[in-house]
C-alpha cells in the first residue's frame, strides 16, 4: 500500500494527473462498435477569449457529463475547438496594429488576413491551455478550428447548397448598420435600451391649401430628409380627404404623397406617420407596399448623404440640431415632447445603431424554422430546465431573414463572384474563369464575408467530418447534450438546430442544458469595467481546480444565475481535506488488500450498513445525472462522504481496526 | 474480545469498497483528487476514470442493519445533545441505560454494543424493558420506541460543579452590583448617552437571569 502525502496540496497534483492522462489518450475516442456513443461539442470558445467564470462553469458541467459517461462504458466524446470570432477578432487585430501605426487598409486584404492568422497563432491556443487547468476530458486530438480547412469546405457546401434550394438570396434590405464597426450586424447582436429622447412635432404643409398641415412625430428628425410619404390609417376618418394629396416635405423642396396603409395605428399621436424606406425598418416594409422609392440620406458613418444640400456631411447628431433649428425658423416645428423610447445599439461597441438600406445576403428562415418548431414540440428536443422551451419558440415563431453577410475581412468569404460585363451573379465553390451568361472573363469575387455564427450553426457536424460521410460522423452523430448559456440560444442553438435538421436530416442533439451566469457576491455581473471579475485561475492556483469545480456546481440549478463566493471555495478546499485525510486514515490501517470473499462472510451490522447506504447513493446520484441534476447528485456524494462515511463509519469502525492494534502490540509481552 | 478480531478484515473490506465508490461518484466533480487516492489506494486499475461507475447491486440492500444503525446513531445524537447542553467534556464516561419495550430494539443496541458504547461515550451499556435501577435524577435522552438514561453524578463531578456555580455566583454578584449602583447613581443616568444606559440595563438583565440559573443549578445539586 502507498502512502498519501501528509497533506492534500492540489498543485502538486493537478498537473502531473493532466500529463498522465493526455499521455495514455484516456480523452481520446474512437468509433467503437462494442460501446455506446455519447458525445458533447464543446461550445468553441473565441480565439479572443481569456477563461473567464462562465467558461468554467459551462466546461465544468460538460467535463462532469463527459466522464459520468466514460466510466458507464459509453465511447465518450467530448468534440472541442476554438472559434474564428469574426468581428471579436477583427477588431483586436484593428486594435494591435493601430498600435504598431499600422491601419487595416494600408495592409490590404491579404496583409491583414495574416496578421489575423498571425494573432491565432500566438494568442488562439491561450483559452485551450486553461482549459486544461480545469481537469477538461475533452478529445484534444481532435481540436477544431471554425476555419480550419473541414470545417470552412462545410461553409461553403452549406452556402451553395441554401443559395441552390433559393434559401439565400441577395436583397436589398433595411438592416442594422453600426457607424462605427462599419457592417451589418444581425437582429441578436443589438441590445435596446431605453434613452430619454424627444419627439418632435413638425407641420408639413399641404399643396395647394395654405395654411393647412398635416402634423407628424418623430424620434429622428434627421431622417425626414429621406421622407418619401406620410401615412395614414385608411379608416381613420379624420384623413379621408388627405389620402393621395401631396405635401411639402420641409428643407428639401421635395412633394411627398399621403398614402393610406393599416400599420398606422390611429391612436399614436396625431395618426400620421412620415415614411422613410431607407432608414427604418418598419417604413421599409410600407414602402415596398406602395411602391415609394427609397432615398438614402446617409452614409456608412452616419454622415449625412445628400449633395447640394447644406446638410451633406454633417454627422448625424449635429444635423438634427441643425434641422430642428432650421424648421424652428420655419415656423414648422410644433412642439417638442420628452419622449422615453427603446434605442437600439451594438452589443459590441455600444454605438447607436443606423438603420440602413443595403444590399446584404439572407437566408429565408420561413421554411427552416418549421421544423426547428415541430422538434421542441414532439419532445424530440429537449431543453433542461423546460423554461426555456418558451425563449426558443418565441424567437422561432418571431423569426425574420437572417442577414449573413458582413462588411468584414476575418471570415469565410461568401462564395459568389459577380460578372464585371453582365453582373451575373455566380455561386460556386471553385472560382470560376467565364460567366456562363456573357461568357465575360473578368469576374469578382464578394468582398464580404459570413456572420461567425453562420459556421458554428454548423459545428455539430461540421466537426465530425461533414459533408464527408465518415465514420466519425456516422457513430458520433447525432450528438446527445448541448451544454451552453441561457444567452445564445438565439445566436447558436436554435441555428444548429434547423441547420443540421436542414444539411442532415437529423436534429444535432436532443437535451440542451442550460445554465446561468456566473455573478459576483453582491449578484452583479463580473465585467471587466466594474473590476469585478474573478479570474477562475487564481482560483485554480489558490485552492485547486477540484475546488474550484465543486463551488461551481454546488447548489447550482440549470439555467439558474448564480453568485460566487471565495467563502464557498474554502468550504470546497475543506470537502477536499476531509476525503484526503479520511483517505489516508484508511490507507494507513489497511496492510493489504483483505480477501473479498472472507471479510463477506463477516460483515457486521454497521459494515452492511455503510454498505446499503453506499448501494443507495449510487442509485441516487445514478438517477439525479441522469437528469442533469450535477448540484443535486453532488451534495448526495458531499452529505454521504462527509457525514454518513467519515463521521459515523469511520468512527464505528476505528475499535475493530484499534483492538487488534492493541492486542498485536501486547503478543510479545504476553509470552 | 476474540469475536471482534474477526471481523477487522470486514472492516477493512468495508472501508476501502465503500472509499472506493465514493470516490468514483465524486470523480466528475472532483477528478484530481478522487485520482490522486484512487492510484494510491489500489493497484488492479490504472486510472480512476476509466474505471467502471458504481451500480446499484440487489446483494447490498440491508434494509434491516440500515434501520438499526440509524436507530443506533439517533441514540448517540440523542446522548451527545443532552452531554453538550450539560457541558460534559467527552473524556467523561457514563453508564448509558436503554430502556424499550420493543425486544427488537433492545436486540438492535445488544448487536452493536462495542460501537454504541465508545460513540455514546459509555462506560457500560445496559438494556432493559423498564426503569428498574435507574435513579430519578438520571437525565434522558428521547428517541423512537425508546428511551435513553444517563445518571446525572456520573456526568457531573458534584462537588466540583457546586464549586464551579459558587465562583459563578460569587461573580455574578459583584457585577450585578455594580451595574445595579451604575443605575441608581442619578448622575450617572442623567449624563449619559441613551445608547450606554440601554446597554447597562441589558446586562442587569442577563446577570440577573444567569444568577437566577446557577441557583437553580445550586438548589439541585445540593
Amino acid at each position: 500500500m502507498k502512502e498519501l502525502e501528509k497533506t492534500y496540496n492540489p498543485s502538486g497534483i493537478e498537473g502531473k494527473l493532466y500529463e498522465k492522462w493526455l499521455d495514455k489518450k484516456y480523452f481520446h475516442a474512437e468509433p467503437n462498435k462494442d460501446k455506446k456513443p455519447f458525445t458533447i461539442i464543446m461550445p468553441p470558445p473565441n480565439i479572443t477569449g481569456q477563461l473567464h467564470m462562465g467558461h468554467a462553469l459551462d466546461n465544468a458541467m460538460q467535463d462532469i457529463l463527459i466522464r459520468y459517461k466514460r466510466m458507464q462504458g459509453f465511447e465518450a466524446l467530448w468534440q472541442p475547438g476554438t472559434d474564428h470570432a469574426a468581428i471579436a477578432t477583427e477588431v483586436k487585430v484593428i486594435e494591435s496594429l493601430k498600435k504598431q501605426g499600422i491601419e487595416k487598409e494600408e495592409l490590404g486584404r491579404e496583409g491583414f488576413l495574416e496578421k489575423c492568422w498571425d494573432w491565432r497563432k500566438d494568442y488562439g491556443g491561450r483559452i485551450i491551455n486553461q482549459l486544461h487547468k480545469l481537469g477538461s476530458s475533452a478529445d484534444w486530438d481532435r481540436e477544431r478550428f471554425t476555419m480550419d480547412e473541414g470545417c470552412s469546405a462545410a461553409v461553403q457546401e452549406v452556402f451553395i447548397r441554401l443559395y441552390e434550394k433559393g434559401y439565400i438570396y441577395k436583397g436589398s434590405r433595411i438592416v442594422n448598420w453600426c457607424p462605427v464597426c462599419q457592417t451589418s450586424i444581425s437582429d441578436a447582436e443589438v441590445l435596446h435600451e431605453d434613452q430619454n429622447g424627444f419627439f418632435w412635432h413638425i407641420n408639413y404643409p399641404i399643396v395647394g391649401e395654405e395654411g393647412r398641415f398635416v402634423e407628424i412625430a418623430t424620434t429622428r428628425p434627421e431622417t425626414l430628409l429621406g421622407d418619401t410619404a406620410v401615412a395614414v390609417n385608411p379608416e381613420d376618418e379624420r384623413y379621408q380627404d388627405l389620402i393621395g394629396k401631396m405635401l411639402e416635405l420641409p428643407l428639401t423642396g421635395r412633394q411627398i404623397p399621403v398614402v393610406a396603409d393599416s400599420y398606422v395605428d390611429k391612436e399614436f399621436g396625431t395618426g400620421c406617420v412620415k415614411i422613410t424606406p431607407a432608414h427604418d425598418p418598419n417604413d421599409f416594409e410600407v414602402g415596398k407596399r406602395h411602391d415609394l422609392p427609397e432615398i438614402n440620406v446617409m452614409n456608412d458613418d452616419a454622415t449625412i448623404n445628400l449633395p447640394g444640400s447644406k446638410y451633406h456631411g454633417m454627422e448625424r447628431y449635429e444635423a438634427r440640431k441643425t434641422i430642428v433649428k432650421d424648421l424652428e425658423e420655419l415656423g414648422l416645428l410644433v412642439k417638442v415632447a420628452p419622449h422615453a423610447h427603446a434605442v437600439g445599439i451594438h452589443d459590441r461597441c455600444k454605438t447607436t445603431v443606423e438603420p440602413l438600406v443595403k444590399q446584404q445576403w439572407f437566408v429565408k428562415m420561413e421554411e427552416m424554422a418549421k421544423p426547428a418548431i415541430e422538434a421542441l414540440k414532439s419532445g424530440e428536443l429537449k431543453f433542461v430546465p423546460e423554461r426555456f422551451d418558451k425563449t426558443y419558440l418565441h424567437w422561432l415563431d418571431n423569426i425574420r431573414d437572417w442577414c449573413i453577410s458582413r462588411q468584414l475581412w476575418w471570415g469565410h468569404r461568401i462564395p459568389a463572384y459577380y460578372c464585371d460585363q453582365c453582373g451575373e451573379i455566380i455561386v460556386s465553390k471553385e472560382i470560376p474563369t467565364v460567366c456562363p451568361k456573357c461568357g465575360g472573363t473578368h469576374l469578382t469575387q464578394d468582398e464580404d464575408t459570413l456572420d461567425t455564427w453562420f459556421s458554428s450553426a454548423l459545428w455539430p457536424f461540421s466537426t465530425l467530418g461533414w459533408p464527408e460521410k465518415t465514420e466519425d460522423l456516422e457513430y458520433f452523430y447525432p450528438t446527445d447534450v448541448l451544454v451552453t448559456g441561457y444567452d445564445i440560444i438565439f445566436f447558436w442553438v436554435i441555428r444548429m438546430v434547423f441547420s443540421g435538421i436542414e444539411q442532415t436530416g437529423k436534429l444535432p442533439f436532443h437535451t440542451v442544458l442550460m445554465h446561468g451566469l456566473v455573478r459576483d457576491s453582491e449578484g452583479r455581473k463580473m465585467s471587466k469595467s466594474l473590476g469585478n471579475g474573478i479570474d477562475p485561475l487564481e482560483v485554480i492556483e489558490k485552492y485547486g481546480a477540484d475546488a474550484l469545480r465543486m463551488t461551481l456546481i454546488t447548489g447550482n440549478a440549470p439555467g439558474n444565475d448564480m453568485r460566487f463566493y471565495w467563502e464557498r471555495v474554502e468550504a470546497s478546499r475543506n470537502f477536499a481535506n476531509k476525503v484526503w485525510n479520511a483517505s489516508r486514515f484508511i490507507m494507513m490501517n489497511i496492510e493489504k488488500a483483505p480477501d473479498a470473499k472472507a471479510a463477506l462472510s463477516e460483515l457486521t451490522i454497521v459494515d452492511k450498513w455503510i454498505l446499503s447506504k453506499a448501494n443507495t447513493l449510487a442509485k441516487d446520484v445514478t438517477e439525479n445525472l441522469d437528469k442533469y441534476e450535477l448540484g443535486i447528485a453532488l451534495q448526495k456524494v458531499y452529505d454521504f462522504i462527509w457525514e454518513e462515511f467519515c463521521d459515523w463509519y469511520i468512527e464505528m469502525v476505528k475499535p475493530r481496526l484499534w483492538m487488534i492494534r492493541i492486542r498485536q502490540k501486547r503478543l510479545p509481552s504476553g509470552r | 474480545m476474540d469475536d471482534k478480531d474477526q471481523t477487522k478484515a470486514a472492516a477493512i473490506w468495508t472501508l476501502k469498497t465503500v472509499l472506493i465508490n465514493s470516490l468514483k461518484l465524486l470523480h466528475p466533480y472532483m477528478p484530481f483528487l478522487t485520482e490522486e487516492i484512487f492510484c494510491n489506494l489500489q493497484d488492479e486499475e490504472e486510472s480512476i476514470m476509466i474505471s467502471s461507475w458504481p451500480e446499484y447491486k440487489e446483494e447490498w440492500n440491508f434494509d434491516t442493519e440500515e434501520h438499526a444503525v440509524e436507530t443506533i446513531k439517533e441514540a448517540v445524537r440523542g446522548i451527545r445533545n443532552v452531554r453538550t447542553s450539560m457541558n460534559v467534556p467527552p473524556s467523561k464516561k457514563a453508564k448509558v441505560y436503554v430502556v424499550s419495550e420493543n425486544q427488537e430494539i433492545l436486540d438492535i443496541f445488544e448487536h452493536s454494543k462495542v460501537f454504541f458504547a465508545t460513540l455514546g461515550y459509555a462506560s457500560e451499556v445496559y438494556l432493559q424493558k423498564d426503569k428498574n435501577g435507574i435513579a430519578d435524577d438520571a437525565v434522558s435522552a428521547v428517541i423512537h420506541q425508546a428511551v435513553i438514561y444517563m445518571p446525572f453524578a456520573e456526568l457531573v463531578d458534584i462537588e466540583k460543579e457546586v464549586e464551579r456555580l459558587k465562583k459563578e455566583e460569587e461573580r455574578l454578584g459583584k457585577e450585578l452590583a455594580r451595574v445595579e449602583g451604575m443605575l441608581n447613581n442619578e448622575k450617572f443616568v442623567s449624563k449619559a448617552p441613551a445608547a450606554k444606559i440601554e446597554e447597562e440595563k441589558a446586562k442587569l438583565e442577563k446577570y440577573a437571569q444567569m444568577m437566577d440559573q446557577v441557583k437553580e443549578r445550586l438548589s439541585q445539586l445540593s
